[in-house]
């Protein structure tokens, strides 16, 4: 939808100053929140406790093409690239032994997805040098990948590979619509970024990443830059 | 603006494509062991040096190749083993007379409150069962109740200053697996504590689930420690209300060899026997997983099983008591799997 929103759009920004760049995401956080305290395995018949609101952090390795339009402090963005988690997203439970203890589990999930938004801009400071900017937006995110391992070890130095415990639960193998919403700072070659990307739709658990990322901007090929009025020297 | 449309279009392509959905697989099913069940014991003759029984006794596999339970079959009559001893200072001999194996009649739909036994004095489940086994064979149970009948689950221990000795988890028997009841379950992990009130909880489960069924309706009792003697109900009492409300008591008990004395076995025998229902002598956890997960045929009657017939003996001038004798035999599994025999206690009451 976002995508054919853009095509709509384009031809009549023909005359805006329009930029491309390469945006990598290095960072991200993802705050999971779910419905219930107590979870159910899908491999077997165990079912644990489970944190309801949990913040995996990560090393994100999201790749994307960007096409900027701008317009006064207003821009568009389309966004179309790679989504995935190198080392993975790691979701902690419980299952509870005797001795009032706990034996603690994780599962690692690992994706790799394609990945296009949409989204709106707004400079609230035009005049710095690196201008600082809020967007919103609408994306998607079709997985191509996904792999689930379970340890009871949080580093994972010995697992059940391949064990997809909460799979069903989590459904991160499933394509997704997400909002977005953004702040930055943006120059002319370059900008510093974090966004939030909430998952919507029919899904059992509340999932979001916050994911921090730096962008290089480069002139349009064969384009010139374009301005609807000119600006005074 | 050609180029930038080609890219989009491509993008939008590749977004499309809808990722591939795995069908839900089957549960794995817990560790099992070969588990014995003993359906049915008799005195078919008692004499002062002879007692003839017989008794019925279902066996199943706990063969973890497969994702299921099935029954234990061609053991040969050397299976059964009892231990020649001395008793009384004369030599007590045992012998198989016969070994057949049969088929059994199809129960209706039963109803059955599983009846968890809570109390954390003398034993506790933490030292047979660390690891909370029990809780998957529970749902796995419950989980797999396949339309065969319904269940509620219920616990009991008597607390200091707690009137209540049992407690339902469910408000009614269902054939549905429920959420909450599942987490209840779960959360009895930890809430061990109290002794015994093991007749009083009896008494009351009878009247819970007679006033809920009138077919196939059992209690089945998985139990870790004989009843503290601090209750108004007896054993007589609770076996007569049973046997009035036609309501059978099936008994589970996981006790470790060297422990047998925090039960009553006698006590067990009796609420299982008198009322129509079968027990269970588990030493090993990962034998209860074989019980519950056979357990909704088990109560259904869906299963084949050994009849053995056979004589003790003692020569005079011994004899044996005129009441009851207790004994017990080995079954040994062929071919053996991590587990290679059952200890099988029985009890011989003169009619």
């Amino acid at each position: 939808m976002s995508v054919l929103l853009f095509l709509i759009i384009c031809p009549f920004l023909q005359g805006q100053r329009l930029n491309t760049g390469l945006t990598y995401e290095f960072f991200g956080i993802h705050a999971v929140h779910f419905p219930s305290d107590i979870i159910f395995s899908e491999t077997n018949y165990s079912a644990y406790y489970v944190d309801q609101f949990q913040t995996p952090a990560d090393l994100n390795m999201n790749i994307a093409g960007n096409i900027v339009v701008d317009y006064s402090r207003l821009f568009m963005s389309l966004r179309g690239g790679i989504f995935t988690v190198p080392n993975g997203v790691k979701f902690r439970y419980e299952y509870p032994v005797g001795g009032d203890e706990f034996t603690t589990y994780y599962s690692k999930m690992q994706y790799f997805c394609g990945d296009i938004s949409l989204s709106i801009g707004y400079f609230m400071n035009a005049q710095r040098f690196m201008k600082p900017y809020l967007e919103a937006g609408v994306g998607r995110v079709a997985p191509y990948m996904y792999n689930e391992d379970m340890s009871d070890d949080p580093k994972f130095l010995s697992q059940w590979t391949g064990r997809e415990e909460i799979k069903n639960t989590i459904q991160l193998d499933k394509s997704y619509t997400y909002l977005l919403a953004g702040v930055g700072l943006r120059g002319d070659l370059l900008a510093f970024s974090a966004r939030y990307r909430m998952r919507i739709g029919d899904f059992p658990v509340y999932f979001s990443t916050l994911s921090f990322g730096i962008t290089i901007y480069t002139k349009f090929s064969n384009l010139r830059k374009h301005y609807i009025y000119q600006p005074e020297d | 603006m050609d180029r930038i449309r080609t890219i989009v279009l491509l993008a939008t392509i590749l977004l499309s494509a809808v990722s591939c959905e795995d069908e839900p697989g089957e549960l794995d099913l817990p560790v099992r062991y070969d588990t014995s069940i003993l359906l049915a014991s008799r005195a078919t003759y008692y004499d002062l040096q002879e007692i003839r029984f017989s008794f019925d006794i279902a066996v199943y596999k706990g063969d973890n190749e497969l994702n299921e339970v099935v029954d234990f079959t061609g053991l040969p009559d050397t299976a059964f083993k009892f231990n020649d001893y001395l008793y009384e200072g004369d030599s007590v001999k045992h012998f198989i007379d016969k070994v057949e194996f049969v088929d059994t009649t199809m129960l209706p739909p039963f109803t059955t409150m599983v009846l968890i036994d809570q109390s954390a004095s003398p034993e506790n489940f933490d030292e047979t069962d660390y690891y909370n086994v029990r809780f998957k064979a529970f749902n796995a149970f419950y989980k797999n109740l396949d339309g065969k009948g319904k269940v509620c689950f219920a616990y009991f221990n008597r607390r200091q200053g707690n009137p209540l000795v049992m407690t339902p988890l469910n408000n009614e028997p269902s054939a549905e697996w429920n959420e909450d009841v599942v987490r209840q379950l779960l959360n009895l992990t930890h809430n061990q504590s109290g002794t015994s009130s093991l007749f009083d909880a009896l008494d009351q489960a009878i009247s819970y689930i007679a006033a809920r069924s009138t077919q196939n309706t059992s209690i089945t009792l998985f139990v870790r420690n004989k009843d503290d003697g601090k209750g108004s109900a007896t054993l007589d009492n609770v076996i007569q209300k049973a046997i009035a409300n036609n309501v059978k008591i099936n008994v589970i008990w996981l006790i470790p060899n060297s422990h047998t004395s925090s039960v009553d076995f006698p006590t067990l025998w009796k609420l299982a026997s008198k009322t129509g229902g079968f027990t269970v002598y588990m030493s090993r956890i990962w034998q209860s997983n074989t019980v519950f997960i056979q357990l909704a045929r088990l109560l259904r009657m869906e299963t084949n099983l050994y009849r053995v017939s056979g004589r003790i003996t003692i020569p005079p001038p011994g004899f044996f008591n005129q009441v009851s004798y207790r004994t017990g035999f080995y079954l040994y599994y062929y071919p053996p799997g991590p587990f290679i025999a059952s200890w099988i206690p029985l009890y011989l009451e003169k009619n």
